[in-house]
């Protein structure tokens, strides 16, 4: 069932048609917040404080918006005013191997997938905050051009630059990675400069 | 053929956008590239890769999170009560001032401050009227402007309409002090 679908339930004072509504956008919710915030408790609180938001407010939810454009739009909102009361201008380290899965015990072809997991993960964590958002909600949570606009409150040829620059940082930086480990220089020192960079 | 080509029609490849013929030319390329060829790979992985590391929250997440809905959409709960009642307060007690000065203070210097008071007794109604709209009527605009305008018609004549009185008041000709005959006044009493 759609959306829609859902929410006219809810509309309707059926408080159990939100359940599905969360259960399929708290990956998405989390994964912005601790993307842009980088502290899991943080990220939890905000994922909360956004599904209370969309419950309130979702009489103003507006069709010309995709359910997905919209959270994501009040979820990067929530953590930019967020980011702006703590007045937090650097990423912190804590958070950045989130999502790495423990590779102890996983036939190689996993832990290959991993250790490029993880590659992967911190040259996004990497890229600045302007790439970083609208590359996630293009790749990782597959949301359309059109939405990204909406959700950023962006027009498209500055999204679709931003995009384009992010990839163009995150190939160099991986190639500059892979170029890195071939040369046996260690992974962790090279993140170590790059956060120091940044 | 150049890199800076094949560049673009990673990036279409990526969007999804590349034409057969295109990804043709751009395989060929990588024949003859294999900085390219490890560059489009390595953008494949990412792209791969992204949406497998999403995260979630802890499972109790769900749970905890419908406990704390308020029954219904649309309502902010115990901040939405608050803030209708702070407003109905607001709207009373600034209606209750513009009266005293009608029932009380009909002189033309205090008709401006009167009018004042008339205004912000009708932002105030006005304010508390959108709450009660937000209640009543949900997503319905339509019936919010209808119901809007009424009352706001009805607010700024009931407005008008006591200023309009005060300063008639205030033309009154002032009546002089009560006489009093007390024989006269005696007999009636008793």
């Amino acid at each position: 069932m759609d959306d829609i679908h859902y929410i006219k339930q809810c509309l309707a004072g059926d408080k159990s048609a939100f359940e599905p509504l969360v259960q399929t956008y708290r990956g998405l919710v989390y994964s912005l917040a601790l993307n842009t915030l980088f502290k899991k408790d943080e990220a939890a609180d905000v994922t909360q404080e956004v599904f209370l938001k969309v419950w309130a407010n979702l009489w103003r939810y507006n069709d010309e918006y995709t359910f997905k454009a919209w959270i994501s739009r009040i979820t990067i909102n929530h953590c930019i005013n967020m980011n702006r009361k703590k007045k937090l201008h650097m990423a912190e380290a804590e958070g950045v191997m989130e999502t790495v899965h423990a590779v102890e015990g996983l036939p190689e072809k996993e832990v290959l997938d991993a250790e490029q997991k993880r590659r992967i993960n911190a040259a996004v964590q990497g890229l600045p905050e302007m790439y970083r958002v609208p590359i996630l909600l293009f790749h990782q949570h597959n949301l359309s051009y059109e939405e990204i606009c909406k959700s950023l409150d962006l027009p498209m040829t500055l999204v679709k630059n931003r995009i384009y620059r992010a990839r163009k940082i995150l190939a160099g930086q991986l190639s500059e990675l892979q170029e890195n480990k071939k040369n046996g220089w260690g992974e962790a020192k090279w993140t170590a400069q790059k956060l120091g960079n940044g | 053929m150049d890199c800076a080509k094949t560049w673009q029609w990673m990036m279409q490849g990526l969007d999804g956008t590349l034409s057969l013929a295109d990804e043709r030319k751009m395989l060929l390329h990588f024949g003859n590239c294999p900085t390219c060829a490890a560059t489009w790979k390595t953008m494949q992985e990412a792209s791969l890769f992204l949406p497998e590391m999403v995260v979630e929250p802890d499972e109790s997440f769900v749970s905890t999170l419908m406990n704390k809905l308020c029954d219904a959409p649309g309502k902010k709960c115990e901040n939405a009560m608050s803030g209708f009642i702070v407003t109905a307060f607001f709207m009373l007690l600034s209606g209750a001032y513009g009266l005293g000065y009608q029932v009380f203070l009909m002189n033309r210097q205090e008709v401006l401050r009167f009018l004042t008071v008339t205004s912000q007794t009708v932002v105030a109604f006005v304010k508390g009227i959108f709450h009660v709209l937000q209640f009543v009527f949900g997503r319905n605009p339509e019936a919010w402007l209808a119901m809007g305008m009424l009352l706001l018609m009805v607010v700024l004549l009931t407005g008008a309409l006591a200023a309009v009185r005060t300063i008639q008041a205030d033309h009154t000709p002032m009546q002089g002090p009560l006489e009093f005959n007390e024989d006269e006044l005696r007999e009636r009493v008793l």
